[in-house]
């Protein structure tokens, strides 16, 4: 391959780069500003009392809001990182983010219609069962090793 | 028909990020209205956030650059479609984990390969790996510590090979009935 043609494949890349993450901006800015707006006018107190009951509560809230949620990963990211910052437990916290990566429930009409319903199904609803299964071991393995 | 499919479910989304971003406009408008020192203090909390992941994002467009220069669908899907048993479940861990772009593509590629023979099985293993974005580490390493990042994505890999088995062991038992 000559350098002309690496080149010309090296800048498709960087414009296909930039298309992903210029597709991503307007969920990502919109984010930024929530956080940032409920950050100032919803104290951590009233974000923590939401939250906190017990680990099964926890658990619930996370992966519900979780599967309801989509756009880029990074979001689920943003989010959950300042609700930790704001005193959610590290299981909620974590519940949500599994769930937001694995769960589609935006995606599961075209999931059902491209791939079989029989198949999404099973999907989503093992991959509700796996989001608790995944927060509950990841944070106990944490809690050894971190 | 699929990559139609494909094109109207992006345009949707494209149309509710904007919808979601004007809502959050007017919110910080009528904000201003009634308290501007608490308008301008959330913007400031929302700048130091943008701070904090901007260069991350730039990391980031490396990585999904050098994903792009590197890994082909074609050659992603020509892999996974070649894979069986043990090692199979291997291989789409990997592909799930090195694969991009949205998955509305990737479901009409999987349904071509399921056509040819991959297990419905294999396909939950690569969706479900998908969820481990690569070069979207540097943006969680952004807000948590390596250690639970790699607790959380060995976890995660591991559930994807259980829901792999459960899939293609239902999905069996449904066949041959």
């Amino acid at each position: 391959m000559s350098s002309r043609d690496r080149f010309q494949q090296g800048r498709a890349a960087g414009r296909r780069a930039s298309k992903s993450l210029y597709n991503a901006a307007p969920i990502i800015l919109t984010v930024v500003l929530l956080v940032g707006l409920l950050r100032t006018i919803v104290t951590p107190a009233t974000v923590a009392s939401l939250f906190g009951a017990t680990p099964a509560i926890d658990l619930g809230i996370g992966t519900t809001v979780g599967s309801l949620s989509t756009g880029n990963a990074i979001t689920s990211y943003i989010v959950g990182g300042e609700l930790l910052a704001v005193g959610v437990s590290r299981l909620a916290v974590t519940a949500f983010i599994v769930a937001w990566v694995t769960v589609g429930l935006v995606q599961f009409p075209a999931e059902a219609s491209i791939l079989g319903r029989r198949f999404a199904l099973l999907r989503l609803v093992s991959g509700l069962v796996l989001a608790v299964v995944v927060a509950v071991v990841t944070v106990a393995v944490y809690g050894v090793i971190g | 028909m699929t990559g139609e499919r494909s094109g109207e479910a992006s345009g949707r989304g494209s149309r509710l990020d904007a919808g979601l971003l004007g809502v959050v406009a007017v919110a910080y408008a009528t904000l201003a209205v009634i308290d501007p020192g608490e308008a301008k203090a959330a913007l400031a909390s929302s700048g130091a956030i943008l701070g904090r992941i901007a260069p991350v994002l730039g990391i980031v467009w490396v990585a999904i650059a050098l994903t792009h220069l590197l890994l082909e669908r074609e050659s992603i899907a020509a892999t996974v479609e070649s894979a069986h048993g043990p090692v199979g479940y291997l291989v789409a861990t990997l592909a799930g984990t090195l694969s991009h772009g949205p998955v509305y593509a990737w479901y009409a590629f999987l349904a071509d390969l399921r056509d040819r023979g991959l297990s419905d099985g294999l396909i939950a293993v690569f969706l479900y790996n998908r969820a481990i974005k690569l070069p979207l580490l540097p943006a969680f390493l952004a807000y948590f510590e390596w250690r639970f990042a790699l607790v959380l994505f060995a976890t995660m890999i591991a559930a994807s090979l259980v829901q792999g088995v459960v899939i293609e062991t239902v999905s069996s038992t449904a066949t041959n009935r």
